[in-house]
């Protein structure tokens, strides 16, 4: 064994030129694959943290791609109210807070900021509190926990964000959301962005006893909500951006999959190439005795040594480029996304591209204990 | 002679055809052929004749297509691909032209070649290429790669790594074919007294009629038959 892995190094150590071509363009494709890998696993985390399913239906302006596009008039929610209290009975609706809702880049994090009612925060968006208090007065915000590990915040400390302070009073948790979010009262939403624009949502919280699906139809159907208002379930609404995040997800799997399968050809060329150019070579190790099958561990010991090189190559450079770019960190709609190089996505990359290495020097020397020495010698 | 004497080779219809296009190519057509152990054997004739192909059969490198070979007492015409890996590797020690040594192996390491392959560990193989190298009148130049030596000290490499492992038979082609006469003549000397002392039986398929001259035995071949053999 030591034998064998001495002449190995020492073929290695003699096509050094070769060998670190190879090395450097394997190590790129695995950078490559690392980032990619790291990115799924930051997206796949989203996706899969559970979804609390609320009682909460929300109103928006149709035809909208984001909420904070549209709003809704005032005249409108109380009509909707009203509506289902008409249909479901009076108990029906246990509580209707209006909600101002911005999208908004706050010290270079996209985060949403909601503004409603402190008894909706509690009673509609069943914010909990882990630290703090809830905010009351004009200039004082809460935070969700996303937005506190986002920004690096601490309770008590002043966020500057529409060209005015506000004391951060506390940290809460928003189950149905999962997402990075600023809470301040109605009345403090108002100040900050103007009376013009009204709210954008407005929220609904029905009995428990109502199957939500049904009550939104009916409110969907209620002359005077349609066709100017969308009527939708709390959790339907996040539920688009964890789609959308899939989506991605599913995109950088590809990604993935198209990074391993170019180290596959990368690591089958180079092997085909040792094979042409030195086939005397590898007539001449069949002649002195080693069997087909030693050849072919030979190659492979020499295709593995070379990835497992550029793997680690790989690795350092992308470690070096998740610390160092601020891209590795960064929020999409209000979702904390963060690449890191943990072991799940490095460790299982170890072994998929070792695969891959297996995989394309099988390809290229399956056949090699059928060729013809005198052919091979000739060559 | 038994026929399960050591070195003995025991050769009968030998025949072997291959396709080169369309056209079919008779190599090799019956040949007959005894060699006792110990053996000088020259084999002499004109380029495709047919003495490349005999040493490539004889050696297990390639496969006859009619007849029988048996060598130290082995039918190898059927063998599997396994079992000639292992033919050649405990019973063969090739010679080539061109010498044909690894570039990325020193002297040393490309003599003891065959040993590795026989599963010995590289501190088991080094005493025995060192003595080797010693035989062939190397062992200054050990640590030196092919591209550091002439192309005598290269064929001298090779020839110890030949008989590195005492196998019962040398094959060699044209083994000074690429050397200048003065080295041709150091080699084909050094092959004799190495025939002479350890009793490996070599068999050499040469143009060079100055290796008769050292031969117990001259096959000449001409169109892929043997046509004249004599005793030296």
């Amino acid at each position: 064994m030591i034998a064998f892995l001495g002449y190995l190094f020492k073929d290695l150590r003699h096509d050094w030129g070769r060998s670190l071509l190879t090395v450097a363009s394997l190590s790129i494709m695995v950078i490559s694959y690392l980032l990619t890998a790291a990115l799924a696993d930051a997206f796949d985390e989203f996706g899969s943290r559970p979804g609390v399913i609320s009682h909460n239906l929300v109103m928006l302006a149709a035809d909208t791609i984001d909420p904070m596009q549209g709003s809704v008039s005032q005249e409108a929610f109380d009509l909707a109210v009203a509506a289902v209290q008409a249909q479901f009975g009076p108990q029906s609706v246990r509580r209707a807070e209006p909600t101002i809702f911005r999208t908004l880049r706050i010290q270079g994090d996209t985060m949403e900021v909601f503004a409603v009612a402190p008894v909706g925060m509690t009673e509609i968006y069943n914010l909990a509190l882990l630290a703090g208090r809830l905010p009351t007065g004009r200039a004082e915000i809460a935070a969700s926990q996303e937005a506190v590990s986002l920004a690096g915040w601490q309770v008590g400390q002043e966020v500057e964000f529409y060209g005015q302070f506000f004391q951060l009073v506390g940290e809460v948790r928003y189950e149905a959301g999962k997402i990075a979010s600023l809470w301040m009262t109605y009345d403090a939403g108002m100040a900050l962005f103007g009376e013009r624009r009204g709210f954008q949502v407005g929220a609904l919280n029905i009995s428990g006893e109502l199957d939500p699906e049904t009550v939104r139809a009916y409110l969907e159907s209620v002359p005077g909500i349609r066709p100017a208002y969308a009527v939708y379930l709390e959790h339907d609404v996040h539920a688009r951006y964890g789609q959308a995040i899939q989506d991605l997800l599913k995109f950088t799997i590809v990604m993935d999959i198209l990074a391993l399968s170019v180290i596959t050809f990368g690591v089958f060329n180079a092997t085909s190439l040792t094979l042409t150019e030195r086939s005397r070579e590898i007539a001449l190790l069949r002649v002195a005795g080693f069997s087909g099958s030693t050849v072919r561990r030979f190659l492979f010991g020499r295709a593995l040594v070379q990835t497992l090189a550029a793997y680690l190559l790989g690795w350092g450079l992308a470690r070096l480029v998740t610390w160092k770019h601020a891209a590795s960190s960064f929020s999409m709609h209000g979702m904390h996304v963060q690449i890191i190089l943990s072991p799940q996505v490095v460790l299982p990359g170890l072994v998929l591209t070792s695969l891959c290495a297996w995989l394309a020097v099988w390809l290229t020397t399956h056949h090699l204990g059928q060729r013809n020495l005198v052919v091979l010698l000739n060559e | 002679m038994s026929l399960s004497e050591p070195g003995l080779i025991h050769v009968r219809g030998l025949r072997r055809t291959y396709r080169r296009g369309q056209v079919q190519v008779d190599a090799l057509r019956g040949v007959d052929l005894d060699i006792p152990t110990g053996a000088f054997v020259v084999v002499v004739g004109p380029s495709g004749s047919g003495k490349t192909t005999l040493l490539h059969l004889l050696g297990g490198i390639d496969r006859p297509t009619e007849g029988q070979i048996c060598i130290a007492g082995q039918a190898i015409q059927g063998a599997s691909e396994a079992e000639l890996t292992r033919f050649r590797r405990d019973r063969i020690g090739f010679i080539f032209q061109f010498y044909n040594l690894l570039p990325s192996l020193n002297a040393l390491d490309n003599v003891i070649l065959p040993l590795l392959a026989k599963g010995w560990s590289w501190k088991k193989a080094n005493p025995r290429g060192q003595a080797m190298l010693q035989q062939v009148g190397l062992q200054a130049r050990a640590r030196h790669k092919p591209g550091e030596l002439s192309g005598g000290e290269q064929q001298r490499v090779a020839i110890a790594r030949a008989l590195v492992v005492e196998p019962a038979v040398v094959l060699a082609d044209e083994p000074t074919g690429d050397l200048d006469s003065v080295t041709a003549r150091e080699v084909v000397d050094l092959m004799a007294g190495l025939n002479r002392n350890l009793g490996a039986t070599f068999v050499i398929a040469t143009h060079n009629l100055e290796l008769c001259r050292h031969a117990t035995h001259v096959f000449e071949m001409n169109d892929g038959r043997l046509v004249v053999s004599t005793k030296g």
